[in-house]
């Protein structure tokens, strides 16, 4: 069972502070030369234990503008999704009423 | 030269290593290609001030050494020893971004298991001291167990410092002091592992932590909102666009005026004959109607450095992710199709960025549909000829408005064919995006006109080579074999260029072409632009020494009728001629099939077009 706090990257609500729990590999290896969506967000500064907030979201349901640690970087829901994290602060939107 | 020592440039995207090497290099670069991948390679010798030489390349830019993209096999082939091309190097100059110590830090800690000498330049420290992060540079080199160099590569700070080291003396004390063959016997640790190092050594040089930019936020919060943020990027390229024209027009006129001078002077000082006309017509009107838009490709360019070097492109990237997507793109195709907008070459090159194979192809298949600055010539010509210089909607320029249009219906069916092909012939799953979006920078004014001195030097000399030989071919074409006696049309009628544009009159007299721009469209397949140089030594073979005289506008607003002038506008959104970009496909996607699918297609999209326009414009007027 996980902490009712972690839910994937990609449903975190904007401008909270989270914190990285587990980075999931994401689909499959479609390519030689293609490297899996795990190596891009390591080499990107996404580990277990970093804070992260998410900023910004392109038009039309576009990507998030997500800080890592200080860093700031662009990447689509679908991937988001592969990234755990737990809020670090407890969290009660009230616009969002949840 | 031989170099008494060999350094590589090595060090993460974004960390300020191209600039550290124009900062160590200057204008004494040379920017070539390796082999077979079409990976930058640029290189520079300087000397130490004991008068070593000193050869520097500079590595593609990398998160890690794993090879996962042609840029990072360049990297990591030269620096394992592999390589065909690069000596293994005697040290590597490490770049690393202060501002974001940790993550430039695991790479070094990756560089160290190679067991070479490595020196590790602490750079961007006025960001780092903007954003209050301070760090302990002694304390750094002693967990790394590497010497360490702050510097501010913009501003050149330590750079001296650096140069210094590559003394003799210095650099044998250098590696006395610091032992570099004990890391590599070691088994390979986990990317895992090489991150936890990474932190604990950040943090323990860390003595404070510092806020973040600020500024950085405050902007990002306007440019990367989704109302204001796309109102803002439209903003940007539409500035761009009207500076193009409006900037260039009082370095055109100059540059213009000056090549009437010579060629009033030819005229005066030449004596009458066949190598009078070869100045005259062939070498003076032809190039020089290609060189005076010079201005406008270098404010162009201008601002494609500036966006880039501030921060913004990523930005654009991402506001254009959706969009992008829908035409079955890569938000990142964004960058190699904003580049082709001075030139599909580097814009084909641009697309290895691109990790998926399909999605780079279909970019590499309509980044000529983005207007590229060699068109520029052709548009400002017609629309200087053709189009009034009013006023429309509160003083924006009539002029500006349709070359914006123009723009427009390339970017518009860029985005369609894009989505055709991805619906058929590059079929395949969604791409990827991920991506930094650096710190807002000030662009550095010596990168900007590095940058621009090199786009120059490069057009200056396809100018003087590619577009002087065609021109003189041309002139030779259009000038042989002379008229007969009893000539009723003008002398380049009976040449044999004139013979060759009525052959191929017959395929686009359907489309409003004259015989004369069938001429000017074979030379225009060795480079776009060469079909404005080939129109000015057409009409100037066939007028009279008033022709010369005047403008090339002026003679085609009365040689040709608004139609045809429309429709020649139409066929070059979509003009398949530029053989370099044909070559360049050729090479990047390794196919013949493609790179003739990509001309056919082109040809099939510009014939339709220009007959469309043609035929809609005359039946409207």
């Amino acid at each position: 069972m996980t902490s009712s706090q972690t839910l994937p990257l990609d449903r975190l609500p904007h401008r909270v502070k989270a914190k990285i729990t587990e980075i999931g590999s994401g689909p499959e290896k479609t390519a030689e030369l293609e490297p899996t969506l795990e190596d891009l967000l390591l080499g990107l500064g996404f580990e277990e234990g970093a804070e992260i907030e998410v900023r910004h979201q392109g038009p039309l349901g576009g990507p998030l503008a997500v800080n890592v640690d200080g860093r700031l970087v662009a990447l689509r829901p679908v991937d988001a999704a592969a990234v755990l994290v737990e809020m670090t602060t407890s969290f009660s939107d009230p616009v969002l009423g949840s | 030269m031989r170099a008494d020592l060999r350094l590589a440039l090595v060090g993460n995207p974004n960390s300020g290593k191209s600039s550290l090497f124009n900062a160590l290099t200057g204008n004494r670069q040379k920017v070539g290609n390796y082999p077979g991948v079409t990976v930058e390679r640029r290189t520079a010798t300087i000397e130490a001030p004991d008068g070593r030489a000193i050869s520097i390349v500079d590595l593609p830019g990398t998160y890690s050494l794993t090879p996962n993209s042609p840029d990072e096999v360049v990297t990591h082939d030269a620096l394992v020893g592999t390589s065909d091309v690069e000596q293994v190097p005697d040290a590597v100059i490490c770049v690393v971004d202060a501002t974001s110590l940790r993550l430039h830090l695991k790479f070094v800690l990756e560089l160290k298991r190679l067991g070479r000498p490595i020196l590790v330049a602490l750079n961007m420290m006025d960001l780092a001291s903007r954003d209050k992060i301070e760090l302990d540079p002694d304390r750094l080199s002693e967990e790394l167990g590497l010497p360490v160099v702050t510097t501010i590569a913009v501003r050149r700070s330590g750079v001296a410092q650096l140069v210094n080291m590559f003394r003799a003396a210095d650099w044998s004390e250098l590696w006395e002091k610091f032992d570099t063959k004990s890391d590599s016997n070691k088994p390979n640790p986990s990317v895992r592992d090489l991150q936890k190092e990474a932190r604990r050594i950040a943090e323990a040089v860390t003595i404070s932590e510092g806020i973040e930019h600020a500024l950085t936020r405050r902007i990002d919060a306007v440019v990367l909102n989704p109302v204001a943020g796309p109102i803002v990027l439209l903003g940007i390229l539409f500035l761009m666009f009207q500076a193009v024209f409006a900037w260039a027009e009082a370095p055109m006129e100059w540059i213009d005026a000056s090549i009437t001078t010579l060629q009033q002077l030819s005229l005066r000082y030449i004596p009458e004959g066949l190598f009078q006309s070869l100045i005259v017509d062939g070498v003076l009107a032809g190039v020089g109607s290609v060189i005076i838009f010079l201005p406008q490709i270098l404010i162009l360019f201008a601002f494609i450095i500036v966006l880039e070097a501030s921060g913004y492109m990523a930005r654009a990237a991402f506001l254009m992710d959706r969009i992008m997507t829908m035409a079955g793109l890569n938000g990142r195709a964004f960058i190699p199709l904003l580049s082709s907008f001075a030139c599909a070459i580097p814009g084909i090159m641009a697309a290895r960025t691109i990790d998926n194979p399909r999605d780079r192809l279909t970019t590499i298949m309509v980044a000529p549909l983005m207007t590229c600055a060699a068109r520029l010539p052709v548009y400002t010509l017609i629309i200087a000829a053709f189009i009034p210089n009013s006023a429309v909607f509160g003083g924006v320029g009539l002029q500006g408005l349709v070359m914006f249009g123009l723009y427009m219906v390339g970017i518009v069916s860029a985005l369609v064919v894009a989505a055709v092909l991805k619906k058929t012939l590059t079929k395949g799953a969604p791409p990827r995006l991920l991506m930094e979006l650096p710190k807002y920078q000030v662009p550095r004014l010596r990168d900007l006109i590095l940058g621009l001195l090199e786009r120059a030097r490069l057009f200056i000399r396809r100018a003087g080579t590619i577009i002087l030989f065609s021109m003189i071919v041309l002139w030779g074409l259009a000038s042989f074999p002379a008229p007969p006696p009893d000539a009723t049309e003008p002398d380049i009628f009976y040449s044999a260029a004139g013979k060759i544009g009525r052959a191929l009159e017959v395929v686009f007299a359907p489309i409003g072409f004259n015989w004369e721009i069938s001429v000017a469209l074979v030379p225009g397949m060795a480079a776009r632009e060469v079909a404005v140089g080939a129109l000015g030594t057409v009409y100037s073979l066939s007028g009279s020494e008033d022709a010369v005289a005047s403008s090339l506008a002026t003679v085609l607003q009365s040689a040709w009728s608004l139609p045809t002038a429309l429709a020649f506008l139409a066929w070059y959104i979509f003009a398949p001629q530029c053989l370099s970009t044909l070559a360049v496909a050729r090479r990047e996607t390794n196919s013949w099939g493609w790179t003739a699918f990509m001309f056919g297609y082109l040809f099939a999209l510009a014939y339709v077009a220009a007959g469309a326009t043609y035929w809609t414009a005359k039946a409207l007027l």
